[in-house]
């Protein structure tokens, strides 16, 4: 049943402990959201889980695979994929292209097929392109196919990052704070699409800061404080706990 | 006219080292300084094996293949890290190419060069005079611009420009990019040693001089000039700076001041280009 176990994972940079033994698991199809203060840990985990850093003790596993030490495009390859919190968007591609890169499909992207096998690859690419197109559709960026993607709206860029997570086809979907920065209208688009990505059986991890969202998005929640993953339970649970909720809005707490 | 021809020509060959060049500097960003010592392995290789009685296209073929080999070697740094200090290991590249070239006596004559590389000859039709070798280069041209249209439009040619984009975010999207790199370079050596091959057969003498530093960055000057990235970039900036070189060739000054002028005139064109077209006449802004 379990998709993804975190095995006592712990992450030095130099004096500063970022991840300090933290387990869990997450179980498919679930949605689960990483909170916690700035410095916490949240965005460590993101990297220990999609490669980014290795950690220096403890393993990574998804469905049943030990990943600790794979490559970042095999964990891509087995079902794992991410957004960043600074988007990270292709700027000077189009939207449509952005997506296209990211499709699953190997097909087309050696030189020398796409130089010896030029029909071949014409093909490839109007698959590849449909393909593209309807993953942008489905995030309600069908009219901006064409459009640069650095001309996009920050709402709109934040649902092209969502078109790509979607197109390398990945069942676990990591996604780096979907809603900071979004005004009132496309925050609500964003958890709407969060929404419909559950309604499509991905497993989501989400970085998110705001608890009302959480509340609405959230089937189970991580919290972790400098490092170590304090609680895991149903976002009321988290919520109503007193001492969590002093770390996190830091009332009374003196330093 | 046989002048006109030999310009075009010689415009060819550097077209298509430009073409070269743009694959790392313009599609990928690595920007290197070394793509004439490229061009000059392909055309030391090409004379070699000609000399030794290898016929033309067998010779070409090997001069690709070394080109090739040779170019996603000195890439290498560059493959691992993005970043500016490659154009460092680049010069670095081009200097001990010239070197080698210059101290290998045994095998590139050394600083005299070779001299008598035989004509080009295919299936019994020879290419002795710019008349003949017109086609041959001017067909070569097209392949290797039909070969970058081709990667350009293909799922390939939009990776490349991704990961020159936003190489960790490739990555992330499950890419193989060092896979992708290393392509690139290949085809990028490989357009190197067609335009070596050509141009130790078309002038029959090369020497370390062809292919040393001031031909690097004059194929660069000539990419920024045409304009990075695109293809026409890459044809019209080598036909300009070459149509210059040969208008000052034929203008009545002293022809001790010819090579010097010539050096002048490129030098404030590229940093005219840079400080107010940085895209060049017919490219992207690099």
């Amino acid at each position: 049943m379990t998709n993804l176990t975190v095995s006592n994972v712990t992450k030095r940079f130099g004096g500063i402990v970022a991840l300090n033994d933290c387990s869990f698991s997450i179980d498919p199809r679930r949605t689960t959201c990483v909170v916690g203060p700035n410095g916490a840990g949240k965005t460590s985990i993101f990297n220990v889980i999609t490669g980014f850093i290795t950690p220096e003790t403890g393993t990574v596993a998804f469905q049943g695979r030990d990943i600790t030490r794979a490559n970042r495009h095999e964990r891509v390859r087995q079902g794992i994929a991410r957004t960043f919190q600074n988007l990270k968007l292709f700027e000077d591609l189009s939207a449509l292209d952005n997506v296209l890169v990211c499709l699953k499909d190997e097909a087309g992207n050696d030189p020398l097929t796409a130089m010896f096998r030029p029909f071949h690859t014409a093909a490839v690419l109007r698959r590849k392109k449909a393909e593209a197109a309807a993953l942008l559709v489905q995030v309600g960026l069908g009219h901006k196919t064409d459009a640069l993607a650095g001309s996009l709206s920050y709402g709109q860029k934040k649902l092209l990052c969502i078109a790509r997570v979607l197109a390398t086809g990945a069942e676990l979907v990591l996604l780096d704070e979907p809603t900071s920065g979004l005004a009132a209208g496309a925050l609500d688009t964003m958890v709407e699409m969060i929404h419909a990505l559950k309604r499509q059986g991905k497993t989501l991890l989400i970085v998110e800061h705001n608890t009302q969202i959480v509340q609405r998005i959230a089937d189970e929640v991580l919290f972790f404080h400098r490092g170590h993953l304090m609680a895991q339970g149903t976002p009321d649970a988290i919520i109503a706990d007193e001492e969590l909720g002093r770390i996190y809005f830091g009332k009374g707490e003196v330093h | 006219m046989n002048y006109f021809l030999s310009f075009v020509i010689l415009a060819e060959i550097f077209s298509i080292l430009a073409v070269s060049t743009n694959l790392l500097m313009g599609i990928i960003g690595i920007f290197s300084v070394a793509q004439a010592a490229i061009m000059g392995v392909g055309a030391y290789t090409t004379a070699i094996l000609m000399m030794a009685g290898t016929p033309f296209p067998l010779a070409m073929l090997a001069a690709v293949a070394v080109c090739a080999a040779i170019n996603v070697l000195s890439s290498l740094p560059a493959l691992r890290l993005a970043g500016d200090y490659f154009i460092i290991t680049s010069f670095g590249t081009q200097l001990v190419a010239t070197a080698v070239f210059i101290n290998w006596q045994d095998l590139t004559g050394g600083a005299s060069g070779l001299s008598g590389i035989p004509v080009v000859e295919i299936a019994g039709a020879g290419f002795p005079t710019a008349r003949e070798f017109i086609v041959l280069s001017s067909l070569c041209l097209i392949l290797v611009a039909a070969g970058f249209w081709l990667l350009m439009r293909s799922p390939y040619g939009r990776l490349l420009h991704a990961i020159r984009e936003n190489e960790v975010a490739v990555v992330a999207a499950g890419r193989r990019v060092l896979r992708a790199k290393v392509g690139v370079s290949a085809v990028s050596g490989a357009c190197a040693g067609i335009a070596g091959a050509l141009y130790a057969t078309y002038i029959s003498f090369i020497d370390p001089m062809s292919f040393d530093i001031h031909v690097s960055v004059l194929v660069v000057t000539m990419l920024v000039v045409g304009g990075a990235r695109t293809l026409a970039g890459s044809i019209i900036g080598p036909f300009l700076l070459m149509a210059i070189a040969q208008l000052l060739a034929v203008v009545d000054i002293p022809s001790t001041i010819v090579g010097p002028a010539r050096q002048l005139i490129y030098g404030v064109i590229l940093i005219a280009f840079m400080l107010w077209r940085p895209q060049g006449i017919a490219g992207k802004r690099l």
